[in-house]
């Protein structure tokens, strides 16, 4: 799933059509949802946007392939043309002085950029200049890690915003959308999806739980086992199973603890056959 | 490449290549190794930090995929430089038995590297001010003679086409008789090596591992035979050469398949030669395999080691049972003297 984070309305609303989202609960933050997406609207300025990303990954906590992605317009100095699209790799917060850095391990379509957050606007930025960055990225990171925190800025102006109109916002950001969500998208098929035991090897664990009368000690222990099982061979369930048949426990009528116990020793042999 | 991650996804993207970041705190940019090293690097973006450890130690990374696109670190490293040896490594009888890390990580990726419990970060940090470290170490060989680890936290030879740290090593050793350096290795840098002098002070520590080993848990590690070719070329220049066999892993068949490694090692390598071998089944600290079954769930990391005294290993009787048989075999190929295991066993 992706997750945008954008600060005022028309940076938003690309990628609003673009998914077709519907707005969803939020205090701090609209929150808008589809199957594939998330939009958290934060609002302008460090406060809003730490306690809108907070908000939005407590009400929604993240999955292991999900990205977070910040996008919105910025300042920049000579150099960067209007409307160039940037990949951010280090955030200075110019309030706190503190430095952060996204982890970009997979190359980006976009120009790498250092950028600036500043608690007011930047007449004359020396590098990419927000209001939002780096609360973004110091919220975002306590919830997903810092490779899969995206932060891209589309150059809107050079120190002078008067001329802006949110139409204009709104176009720029359209036509960087497309390749930023390729980007992010691609990213994320390279990360491993959630570890642990399938369907079929939880139930056996359940069933072996069960017939050894397992404590909860004993019952961490079986999982434990069993994850290696799957981690060694792919297989956990089928191990678990024959493990019961041999022991003369496939019918399925318990045992007491104190003979589970020792079964559960016979496991752990098994188990490292 | 490893399983636990996607080297490629489905329309081809894949990780950079290896540092193509490169993190240099401002201070490190004054010394000249820093500069040699990023001249190696052309086309790596560069980006200036205040800091090693606010990149470094950075919380809830992602270390495992990190490995598979390392950045590199460029800093100067502050004192102490020189750590007492752990107690789960061999001192090899040496009294003073120290380590130092003049890089942190490694650009190889085994699954059982205790570096993943030891450090938050997969990138590398290249310490650029040897001189401090070898101003350290002088003042130390005043004391005390000294034996040295200086490829523990990373393996010195698989970067030295980047680094040349090897050369400043060697002529530190050669300068200071009374110094017994350790680099440990599992790379095939035959030039790396053969380009430096001869020294009685400098032992080069190459560990093997079977092929299946290798395969499915020692992750872009040269294979045997290359590594065995640094072997018998650093032997048959003279230099001092030990042979680890360390950790060895209790796989399927752990005979046949570490059975056919001491018998390959036999037969293509003079172990008359050898300064002496080392051999010591899988072993680490409580609190790294901790951290490493919480972001790196594989085989290694789940199996269901024995807790003894916070180090986490194979039962007793089956550390018994390798040990024994690696010092059998072992015990074909070089004198029992010159054998090193991780465990005390009965002698005979
Ligand atoms: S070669 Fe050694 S230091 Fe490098 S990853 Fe493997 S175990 Fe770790």
């Amino acid at each position: 799933m992706l997750w945008f984070f954008t600060a005022i309305h028309p940076e938003a609303a690309p990628v609003l059509s673009h998914y077709a989202m519907k707005r969803t609960a939020g205090q701090f933050a609209d929150i808008f949802r589809c199957d594939e997406a998330i939009l958290v609207l934060t609002g302008s300025g460090l406060t809003h946007v730490a306690a809108a990303v907070a908000e939005a990954v407590t009400l929604v906590p993240p999955g292991p392939r999900d990205i977070f992605i910040n996008l919105g317009i910025c300042g920049a100095p000579e150099g960067y043309a209007f409307g160039e699209c940037c990949r951010i790799h280090k955030i200075t917060d110019a309030v706190s002085g503190r430095d952060f850095y996204p982890d970009l391990l997979a190359d980006s379509a976009f120009r790498e950029a250092v950028l600036t957050t500043y608690g007011k606007p930047c007449e004359a930025p020396e590098t990419l200049a927000d209001m939002e960055g780096s609360a973004f990225f110091e919220t975002a990171v306590k919830a997903v890690p810092p490779d899969r925190i995206f932060l891209y800025k589309i150059v809107s102006d050079h120190g002078d915003t008067d001329a802006l109109t949110p139409q204009a916002v709104t176009d720029l950001i359209g036509k960087a959308l497309p390749g930023i969500i390729r980007e992010a998208e691609q990213y994320a098929s390279l990360l491993p999806e959630q570890d642990g035991l399938c369907r079929e090897a939880k139930a056996a664990v359940d069933d072996i739980c069960r017939l050894l009368d397992a404590s909860v000690t004993m019952q961490s222990e079986i999982t434990k086992l069993a994850l290696y099982f799957e981690l060694r061979d792919g297989n956990a369930a089928e191990r678990l199973r024959a493990f019961l048949k041999e022991e003369g426990l496939s019918d399925g009528q318990p045992i007491r603890r104190k003979e589970g116990k020792l079964i559960l020793e016979r496991l752990r042999q098994f188990c490292l056959r | 490449m490893n399983d636990y991650v996607n080297s490629v996804s489905a329309d081809g993207t894949t990780f950079r290549k290896a540092f193509s970041r490169v993190y240099a705190e401002e201070a490190a940019l004054s010394y000249p190794r820093a500069r040699k090293i990023l001249d190696r690097l052309p086309g790596s973006t560069v980006i200036p930090i205040a800091n090693y450890k606010n990149l470094f130690n950075r919380p809830n990374q992602s270390a495992v995929l990190q490995k598979q696109a390392p950045a590199l670190i460029l800093a100067v490293q502050k004192p102490p430089f020189l750590y007492p040896g752990a107690a789960v490594c061999q001192d090899f009888g040496e009294r003073h038995f120290y380590y130092t890390s003049c890089i942190r990580n490694c650009p190889y990726d085994c699954e059982y590297c205790y570096l993943q419990g030891m450090y938050p970060s997969g990138d590398i940090v290249i310490f650029v001010n040897m001189e401090d470290v070898f101003a350290e170490i002088t003042e130390v060989l005043t004391k005390h003679p000294l034996y040295l680890c200086i490829s523990f936290d990373t393996d010195l030879p698989a970067l030295d086409g980047l680094t040349g740290f090897l050369s400043d090593w060697a002529r530190f050793a050669a300068a200071n008789p009374s110094l017994l350096l350790e680099v440990r290795t599992k790379s095939a840098a035959v030039s790396a090596v053969s380009a430096l002098p001869v020294l009685d002070n400098m032992i080069f520590a190459v560990t093997v591992s079977p092929e299946p080993v290798r395969e499915r848990f020692e992750h872009r590690t040269p294979s045997l035979s290359a590594r065995l070719k640094l072997v018998n070329t650093a032997l048959s220049e003279g230099r001092q050469v030990r042979l680890c066999f360390d950790p060895m892993i209790k796989v399927r068949d752990f005979e046949t398949v570490y059975g056919e490694l001491f018998l390959t090692v036999r037969e293509t390598v003079p172990t008359e030669k050898l300064r002496d071998v080392s051999a010591g089944t899988f072993r680490i600290s409580a609190d790294y395999l901790k951290h490493m079954r919480s972001h790196r769930p594989c085989e290694i990391t789940a199996y269901p080691y024995t807790n003894t005294d916070g180090v986490y290993g194979y039962d007793t009787e089956n550390v018994r049972e390798m040990l024994s048989f690696a010092r059998s075999r072992l015990m074909e190929m070089i004198p029992e003297e010159r054998i090193f295991l991780s465990e005390e066993l009965p002698k005979g």
